[in-house]
């Protein structure tokens, strides 16, 4: 048993990779030998772990995966506890169905990071691409629990047919946030793109920069959401976002839509309509 | 019928005030604890003083509470001053009740608040957002905020806020202490110089008007025997010649602090803050109420509480 596994990238990868086998829970039970057997996916060939991965330690929830990670796809996919931390920027689905324990990137994330995921943390310190904590293209649902919280920007379709769960974004978002968003979170500290809660049937899309509010939400008051309060506080306390401390006081626009939908979901817009 | 200690030789003294060599019987309860916010600290405070008003007693008022401490924007859960309040009623099903009843009735109602847990390790959990959820009327809506679920309430003037369940923890009730004074000035100094002493200390409430007492009290009544409690004439002054009394010579009048809290070691560590700040000129002795011990498994022995610190 040692105190972490290390899984560095032996080189340049000319080809996609998934390596759904890297989680946490899975490495705690294996020894050094045993893990890097694991399958890794290229193309239609499994490959042996340690053809493409140095290994070092084993039996440990502790997984540190380092090296040019870009074309490496499905890193702690379904990953159900222990700490997985990824050094640099890694490729598409990133957390992937993963339903506890804490999963951070360095770097940037690419497609589909967090996609479905039911539970945990993940935390990306770069940016984030398209369809983050979304569903699988026409999936009945997207994200069912847990948090996700990107430092950076991140790209079109967030949080898309979401049910429950958080997805925060320190920067701004491509178009259309919380698309088809059953309920749960997003919260964009900086501005959303166009088409920001179609479809939207209960969620919560809170934009504190500049937004376009579709025409199918209506207009319901200026107020402080307390719940909005709430959230802030609990991501300047524990996941160390340096947001204004000014929300419990500020006021949002509140809009109620998407009326093409339920109705009941809200969009809390605190800067300037875009 | 509760049990005072009557006078005797004393041999502990602090301030030249004498420690009477006796105890304070508690009986266990149970307690929550709840964050109220506000938009500032005069809006939580209205709204904590309204939820611990007619909170004296659990015998007529059905609950005891008080406010712990006032709370800065850092220490609560949605960076808004807030107050801290904690109620003890003797069993769970009536603390349940009570929090409902108090929580709906005091800080639902009173503009800018919110209403949070204070407890949030305790296992035994009451589901109070969930009932009082329906005064939406279906308009209310829920959020899960670090797993935790919140209740959203549309009131006029925008939402209330309140978590869904509260923590229900064992507590202890009736920790006390007795200011034996010469006067009723020097009596009462001593009682508020104790009760600020004792202001702001975790886990403990003081749930008399002002935190001090004047009507101690036995089990029952000697000629109005339908009566739960009366007047314990045995430390009334003004009836020392008609009765026997457990008044020393020189003392005309006496005070009673009473203490609730969240564990004997928080009650324990308020009465050494009080007692100490009460032996102050113009007191005589500082005793303490007890069954014998029959009633109530936490006994607060005051010499030991002065001399150590520790825990009854």
């Amino acid at each position: 048993m040692s105190d972490a596994v290390t899984l560095t990238l032996r080189g340049p990868v000319a080809r996609r990779l998934e390596v759904e086998c890297i989680t946490p829970n899975a490495l705690a039970t294996l020894d050094e030998s045993a893990i890097a057997r694991l399958p890794v996916w290229d193309g239609p060939q499994i490959v042996p772990l340690g053809d493409v991965f140095d290994v070092r330690g084993g039996r440990s929830d502790r997984v540190r995966v380092t090296g040019d990670l870009a074309m490496i796809d499905a890193l702690g996919a379904g990953m159900t506890a222990g700490d997985l931390l990824v050094d640099g920027s890694v490729g598409r689905y990133v957390g992937t169905r993963m339903s506890g324990g804490v999963l951070r990137v360095s770097g940037d994330a690419g497609y589909g990071a967090g996609l479905e995921m039911a539970g945990g943390l993940l935390d990306i310190a770069g940016n984030a691409g398209d369809r983050l904590g979304a569903g699988r293209l026409a999936a009945a649902r997207g994200m069912t629990g847990g948090e996700i919280i990107v430092r950076g920007n991140a790209g079109a379709e967030i949080g898309a047919t979401m049910r429950r769960g958080t997805v925060v974004v320190a920067g701004s978002a491509g178009p259309r946030v919380g698309l088809g968003m059953i309920a749960g979170n997003v919260i964009v500290l900086g501005s959303a793109g166009e088409d920001a809660g179609r479809f939207n049937k209960r969620g919560t899309i809170a934009v504190f920069g500049r937004v376009s509010v579709p025409s199918t939400y209506r207009f319901a008051c200026t107020y402080r959401p307390p719940h909005i309060a709430v959230t802030v506080a609990h991501l300047r306390a524990h996941r160390g976002l340096a947001i204004a401390d000014d929300t419990p006081t500020t006021r949002f626009r509140r809009y109620s839509g998407d009326m093409a939908e339920l109705g009941r979901g809200e969009m809390l817009a605190r800067g300037e309509e875009s | 019928m509760r049990r005072f200690p009557s006078a005797r030789t004393p041999d502990v003294q602090i301030r030249g005030v004498a420690i009477e060599d006796t105890f304070a019987e508690a009986f266990g309860m149970r307690g929550a604890r709840v964050i109220i916010t506000a938009r500032d600290m005069r809006w939580a405070v209205e709204a904590a003083r309204e939820m611990t008003g007619f909170a004296t007693s659990v015998i007529a008022c059905k609950v005891e509470a008080g406010i712990e401490r006032e709370l800065a924007r850092s220490e609560t859960p949605d960076g808004r001053p807030g107050v801290s309040v904690l109620l003890f009623t003797m069993d769970s099903e009536s603390l349940t009740k009570r929090m409902i009843e108090r929580i709906g009735q005091t800080v639902l109602t009173c503009v800018t608040t919110a209403c949070f847990d204070g407890l949030p390790d305790a296992a035994e959990r009451m589901s109070i957002g969930k009932s009082l959820r329906v005064f939406g009327d279906g308009f209310q809506s829920s959020k899960v905020i670090d797993g935790q679920r919140y209740w959203r309430i549309p009131v006029m003037e925008g939402e209330f806020l309140v978590q869904e369940s509260f923590g229900n923890a064992k507590g202890v009730g009736g920790g006390n202490f007795l200011i034996l004074a010469e006067s009723d000035e020097a009596a009462l100094d001593a009682a508020q110089a104790a009760v600020d002493a004792m202001r702001g200390a975790p886990g403990v409430v003081l749930p008399f008007p002002g935190g001090i007492v004047r009507s101690g009290s036995k089990v029952g009544g000697k000629r109005h025997t339908f009566m739960i409690a009366t007047t314990n004439e045995a430390y009334a002054p003004t009836v020392r010649a008609l009765t026997p009394s457990s008044l020393p010579n020189g003392v005309n009048a006496a005070l009673e602090i009473v203490l609730d809290g969240l564990d004997a070691p928080s009650i324990a560590a308020a009465m050494r803050l009080g007692i100490g700040a009460a032996c102050r000129a113009g007191v005589h002795s500082i005793s303490a109420g007890n069954y014998g011990g029959k009633l109530g498994p936490y006994h607060f022995h005051l010499r030991k509480i002065m001399q150590d610190g520790a825990a009854a």
